[in-house]
């Protein structure tokens, strides 16, 4: 059983060492960078693509990064089931490779948007949604395209297999547009894929992980769940 | 040499924040009469060889340029 997690770093990615950091500190779980230009993965339990501005944004926030030599390789991987999670940029990476559906525009508030919100965990099948249990979890979000986009068919088919898995909300986990940061379609804050294996999602869990940081560790059970996935 | 323009639009039902700040800026300087502004990311493609190239530019706007989500696309020849 291999219990590392591998970390895609594309050039502009700048949240993988806090990833490595959380990982080792609060897990004692080892990583391996993978270079973007790699065509292969490696021997790992699970990937994770992080946050960042991979590309300087050019063309579209994640368009670049979806066309990588290594983003082939990941989707195979990903078909065969391989535990992926997506942060932010990664969110944004996943869309554009078409690993996940939808897209990410611009923030509806044409500001970019850096502060802590509440996310409700929805209704689903995957190992996300019962792991997480009910309670709303609250985490950063620092992004100025997290504006989740989809048409209505897309729509319909999230919710009725169950790939939402966040939508932004207050704190008792009321779904209404004042609590919507960034103009998402329906407060859609993190999906799953259909096989619930990929996730994405726009804030930031391990920005929420070490007490000293006062920004909560409620990244922490987002993680667990990830690692569960992974069999960690 | 044949070259191509493309323009990418993103699709009349997204909203552009961009394109609503410049509108309600406009407004506001007392031109109530603008209806909207549409705006586009024009690429200009080069190609090196003189066979027709237009099946590729559609190839590279629709897989690389637009994002079919959230936008559509023209293809023209200009040269």
């Amino acid at each position: 059983m291999n219990k590392k997690i591998g970390i895609i770093r594309f050039p502009g990615s700048n949240c993988d060492r806090d990833m490595i950091d959380v990982l080792h500190d609060i897990y004692q779980v080892s990583s391996a960078i993978i270079d973007y230009r790699s065509t292969s993965i490696g021997s790992v339990a699970g990937v994770i693509v992080p946050g960042g501005f991979s590309y300087g944004d050019y063309l579209r926030a994640g368009a670049l990064a979806s066309h990588a030599p290594i983003m082939l390789e990941l989707a195979q991987q990903a078909g065969k089931g391989l535990p992926v999670l997506g942060i932010c940029n990664g969110f944004q990476i996943l869309t554009e490779a078409r690993l996940l559906p939808g897209t990410l525009l611009k923030n509806k508030t044409r500001q970019f948007i850096c502060e802590t919100v509440y996310l409700k965990v929805e209704k689903g099948s995957s190992l996300y949604h019962k792991s997480l249990g009910q309670a709303c979890l609250n985490m950063p979000i620092a992004h100025g395209e997290g504006n989740y986009a989809i048409d209505d068919s897309g729509l319909k088919k999230l919710h009725d297999q169950g790939q939402i898995l966040f939508k932004y909300a207050s704190k008792s986990g009321v779904t209404s547009e004042e609590f919507n940061p960034n103009g998402s379609r329906a407060n859609i804050a993190g999906i799953t894929n259909k096989q619930g294996n990929v996730l994405g999602l726009m804030p930031h869990p391990e920005r929420a992980s070490y007490e000293r940081l006062n920004t909560g560790v409620d990244g922490r059970v987002l993680l667990s769940s990830f690692l569960s996935l992974c069999a960690i | 040499m044949a070259k191509f323009e493309v323009n990418v639009f993103l699709k009349p039902e997204v909203l552009n924040p961009e394109s609503r700040a410049i509108l309600e800026t406009i407004h506001r300087q007392g031109i109530p009469d603008l209806k909207d502004i549409k705006i586009s990311k024009k690429y200009i493609l080069e190609f090196e060889s003189k066979t027709d190239a237009s099946a590729l530019a559609q190839e590279i706007a629709s897989t690389y340029l637009a994002n079919s989500v959230a936008e559509s696309f023209t293809v023209s020849k200009i040269d």
